[in-house]
């Protein structure tokens, strides 16, 4: 499989960004929730080795944009994992089975869709408190009905193909022609899509942290940090400017490496 | 026998040291490697090679149709007119209204979203040819000449509302509307039940014949070419090997890769007991090309010289040959 | 007695006919695009009877949402005059009773929904003296507004853009465009909007900041402009790949043999079919947009109702929950069946069973 340049220059921001969210905050003096007294909403620059300077609590703000990459690049990793899971089991389900239960299925997704997801994040991070956990959850609890409709897409073409024919006529059962033949012939579209589907969670991780429903203080999260900064932004832009562009750099790369793996991986591009 | 070359006439297509290259990983890919041909009005030429031979390559460049990252050299004349770097808005009043194309599968090449009514009086506006009541007269006066039962009907349908062999006489109808001097037809029956070929084989030759236009067949089926067309050339690997009158070919082929083609078909009468003749090997892939001739790896005739010397086409009894050890006439099946 | 004044006067009449004569116009306008004439008008009843099929096939649906809206809602735990601690128990009690909270669940439900049937979606349960119609009625309108102009910039610009980028495919034009497309949709609107307040607002001093005067387009540039662009940026990189999947199928090439202009090929060969997925998405994001959006409405001080959910969710304030759901549902199943009709439109094969 051969990348375009685009998403190769992808891979080596996101590796950049994330070996940068593993490694960079040991070469800082400065853990994420110390407060320096001396130095509150400093700007960007070499005093007391604020690089990236500090927020209006003193903390610096190198360390804690990428403590806040490390934990909305977790949640929404899992929270990807989580539709994933939910999404290629229900949506392999209803394209296999066709017919009726496809149509009801299919029906229960579109119940779904009518509601505003924010709606579901907001209940369901209202039902079960806000921790990180329950964040993730209600994330990919919303992200899988994509998935669910892509996935089940892709499992009726593949329905109608010979090999899966071939199975069915040789009496192979249901749930091991899914198993089988049918769900690692989904993994091209399915990877494709869950790497399109990352930026999409930060972003959704970011907004609810935004309305201080998500990852809360003093915990870091690229949301949250962006919600600090925005506040602040007249006074010390480097607040806002500093976690934004973190995210914009992952959310990009993603981006451009979905959009990488998607023509690598599509048969009609040349 | 009529020989084609004695004719007068100037020929209507006039192809000489045509190539076709695509920029390669490493070296540039040649899908067709320096052919010449021509085709008169009135008359057909058989393209005949095993898929990857270039032979669609090479027809879908006379209508400049070739894929946009295709360098071509040579030349291409169309009644005297050189199409190899012509303006494109030039090529485009060319085709349609001089050339036209049957390609393969009908089930993707008409649009899925208009109707066939639409698809084929589009053609006629194109070309300024006709407008409105007069172009939808016309279009039904074709369907009706493709034998399409119901045409007026089928004006207003879509193509999903047709079976697959009224679908590729649709094809057909939209390639000639225009009455083009040429058209170029790129393995017409290949996506269709054999039940229907036969039919649309008939109809294909009788248009053409009817008409005086020049059919410029594409195919990887002898049998096909054997029933439609006056000359032959037989491609491989980006070359043509040999070319002639379709009955000299076919009965007594010069180029070892044309004897295996012929051995290798199989028909009603072949003997069940004895195993189909297979030309050994595979046929080129799309990497580098060896030196010398393209068959050579696969011949069981190959000499020393095959391997290092393309061979030159030259004139051999009533056709052309390019090999260096073409089988005599009492060696020809 | 006088006849009704839609009669009496004839100015409505007259309104009605010079819009008819244009939809006839537009459709004349499109109708070659699509098909020859007469088989449009010999298909409709087949296509009316399509459309009342789906529209009836919508109401269960409606039903469902609503049903599982109600349920989650009660759910949550808490309820809407928890977080007043003033609150004696008695006076509790007493809200309860007055709001109906007291009696079983299914009872509520059922007095919902008969209410729901006389178009009654109930009082606010935070914002007393207002009943959920009237904060819809005030809200509405602004958010539709906002919504309306900021997808009539998304789709005029993302269309003609994402069509741009792939016919400059792998060109500066392609690269430039997915570059501001792909940062379009990771800047969030909560950073974007106050950027824009802050730089055209106070720094330059171009466009009002913030606020709501009837009548002031100025008002409208800053949150429009905030609320399309990520819906801009994701039609661009929409339509790009969706024109480039269709420029490769086999009957864009038979376009071309015929000798048919760019033009033609690309207005009626290409996007119809490019932009069928594109509709697909644009009806549930319309809806999105069209409801208000709470970052948008709440940096430039608009009276919308994108702040009904969110608001609504934390206090518990059911019914201008339920009513902003069901407003977001009823314009997505809508939406989703316009949709549905313009993409059979465009593709027949959608509209009638497939013939064997």
């Amino acid at each position: 499989m051969r990348l375009a340049w685009p998403a190769r220059a992808a891979l080596v921001v996101l590796g950049v960004v994330l070996a940068l969210a593993l490694l960079g905050p040991l070469a800082s003096p400065w853990h994420a929730e110390q407060l320096d007294w001396q130095r509150m909403a400093v700007a960007p620059g070499l005093d007391g080795a604020h690089w990236l300077g500090t927020d209006r609590l003193g903390r610096d703000l190198f360390v804690r944009s990428l403590e806040g990459v490390r934990v909305s690049l977790a949640i929404a990793g899992l929270a990807t994992l989580v539709s994933l899971v939910l999404g290629v089991g229900y949506g392999a389900i209803a394209g296999y089975a066709g017919g009726r239960v496809d149509a009801l299925m299919m029906r229960a997704v579109d119940v779904f869709y009518s509601l505003p997801y924010v709606f579901f994040v907001i209940l369901l991070t209202v039902v079960l408190e806000r921790r990180p956990a329950t964040v993730f959850l209600a994330i990919g609890a919303v992200g899988w009905l994509t998935m669910a409709r892509v996935v089940r897409g892709e499992t009726r073409r593949l329905r109608e193909r010979e090999f899966i024919e071939a199975a069915v006529a040789a009496g192979v059962p249901a749930p091991t022609i899914l198993w089988r033949h049918v769900v690692p012939n989904l993994a091209g579209p399915v990877l494709v899509y869950a790497t399109l589907t990352v930026p999409g969670l930060i972003l959704l991780e970011s907004f609810l942290s935004f309305l201080g429903l998500g990852v809360q203080e003093p915990a870091a999260s690229l949301g949250n940090l962006l919600a600090q900064g925005a506040q602040e932004m007249e006074a010390a832009p480097w607040m806002l400017l500093v976690p934004c562009s973190f995210l914009i750099a992952t959310v990009l790369a993603l981006g451009f490496l979905g959009e990488g793996l998607r023509d690598a991986l599509d048969p009609h591009e040349l | 026998m009529r020989s084609i070359r004695m004719s007068s006439e100037a020929p209507l297509l006039a192809i000489e040291a045509l190539a076709i290259e695509f920029a390669g990983a490493a070296a540039p890919l040649r899908a067709v490697d320096g052919v010449s041909l021509a085709l008169w009005p009135g008359r057909s030429l058989g393209l005949v090679g095993e898929s990857g031979a270039g032979k669609s390559q090479l027809a879908l460049a006379v209508p400049g149709l070739t894929p946009r990252q295709a360098r071509l050299t040579g030349s291409i004349r169309l009644a005297g007119e050189e199409l190899v770097g012509a303006a494109p808005a030039r090529l485009r009043r060319l085709r349609g209204a001089r050339i036209g194309t049957v390609f393969q599968d009908p089930s993707t090449a008409l649009a899925p979203h208009l109707t066939i009514g639409t698809q084929l009086t589009e053609v006629l506006a194109a070309h300024a040819q006709a407008h409105g009541a007069a172009a939808r007269r016309a279009a039904l006066a074709m369907l009706e000449r493709v034998r399409l039962p119901d045409a007026v009907t089928r004006l207003g349908q879509y193509p999903h509302e047709l079976s697959g062999g009224l679908r590729q006489r649709v094809m057909l109808a939209i390639a000639l509307i225009a009455r083009p001097a040429l058209v170029i037809a790129d393995e017409p029956t290949t996506a269709l039940d054999v039940t229907v070929e036969a039919g649309i084989l008939e109809l294909l030759a009788e248009l053409v014949r009817g008409e005086g236009t020049a059919l410029l067949l594409v195919s990887h089926d002898l049998a096909v070419v054997a029933g439609l067309c006056d000359e032959i050339a037989v491609m491989y690997a980006g070359r043509i090997v040999e070319s002639g009158p379709a009955r000299a070919v076919l009965t007594a082929p010069a180029h070892p890769y044309t004897a295996g083609l012929l051995a290798a078909r199989l028909t009603l009468d072949s003997p069940l007991d004895v195993p189909v003749a297979a030309i050994p090997g595979n046929p080129p892939g799309a990497g580098p090309r060896p030196a010398g001739c393209g068959f050579a790896p696969r011949c069981a005739r190959a000499l020393e010289r095959c391997r290092q010397e393309v061979p030159l086409l030259l004139a051999r009894d009533h056709g052309q040959v390019a090999c260096y050890a073409p089988l005599a006439p009492a060696e020809r099946p | 007695m006088s006849a009704s004044p839609l009669l009496d006067s004839p100015q409505p009449i007259a309104r009605f006919q010079t819009r008819l004569q244009a939809r006839r116009a537009f459709a004349a306008a499109l109708r070659p695009l699509f098909a020859t004439p007469g088989n449009l008008t010999g298909r409709a009843p087949r296509l009316l009877r399509y459309a009342l099929g789906r529209l009836l096939g919508t109401v269960p649906t409606l039903f469902a949402v609503i049903t599982l809206a109600f349920l989650l809602v009660r759910l949550a735990p808490g309820g809407p005059f928890d977080q007043e601690q003033t609150l004696a128990p008695e006076v509790k009690a007493n809200l309860d009773r007055a709001y109906g909270l007291d009696r079983p669940l299914p009872e509520q439900y059922l007095r919902y929904l008969r209410g729901l049937a006389h178009g009654d979606l109930g009082p606010s349960m935070r914002l007393r003296d207002f009943t959920v119609n009237e904060l819809i009625a005030v809200g509405l309108p602004v958010s539709l507004t906002l919504g309306g102009l900021a997808l009539l910039l998304a789709v005029g610009a993302g269309i003609p853009l994402g069509v741009l980028a792939a016919l400059r495919r792998h060109r500066a034009a392609d690269h430039l465009l997915m570059g501001l497309a792909v940062a379009g949709i990771a800047i969030p609107a909560y950073v974007t909007a106050p950027l824009f307040a802050l730089w055209f607002g106070i720094h330059l001093r171009w466009l009002p900041v913030a606020g709501w005067e009837p009548g002031r387009p100025s008002d409208l540039v800053l949150p429009v402009v905030a609320l399309a662009l990520p819906t801009l940026a994701y039609l661009v990189r929409l339509v790009r790949a969706s024109v480039l999947e269709v420029l490769s199928q086999p009957h864009v090439r038979t376009a071309e043999a015929k000798g048919l202009s760019p033009a033609v090929i690309l207005l009626r060969h290409v996007l119809p079919p490019a932009l069928s997925p594109v509709l697909g998405y644009l009806g549930p994001a319309a809806a999105a947009i069209l409801t208000g959006s709470l970052v948008v409405e709440t940096v430039f001080g608009l009276p919308g109702m994108g702040r009904f959910l969110v608001q609504g969710a934390l206090n518990r304030d059911y019914t201008l929950v339920m009513g902003k759901v069901i407003v977001y549902a009823v314009l997505v199943i809508g939406l989703n069946l316009v949709v549905d009709l313009l993409q059979g439109l465009v593709d027949p094969r959608l509209r009638y069973p497939r013939r064997a």
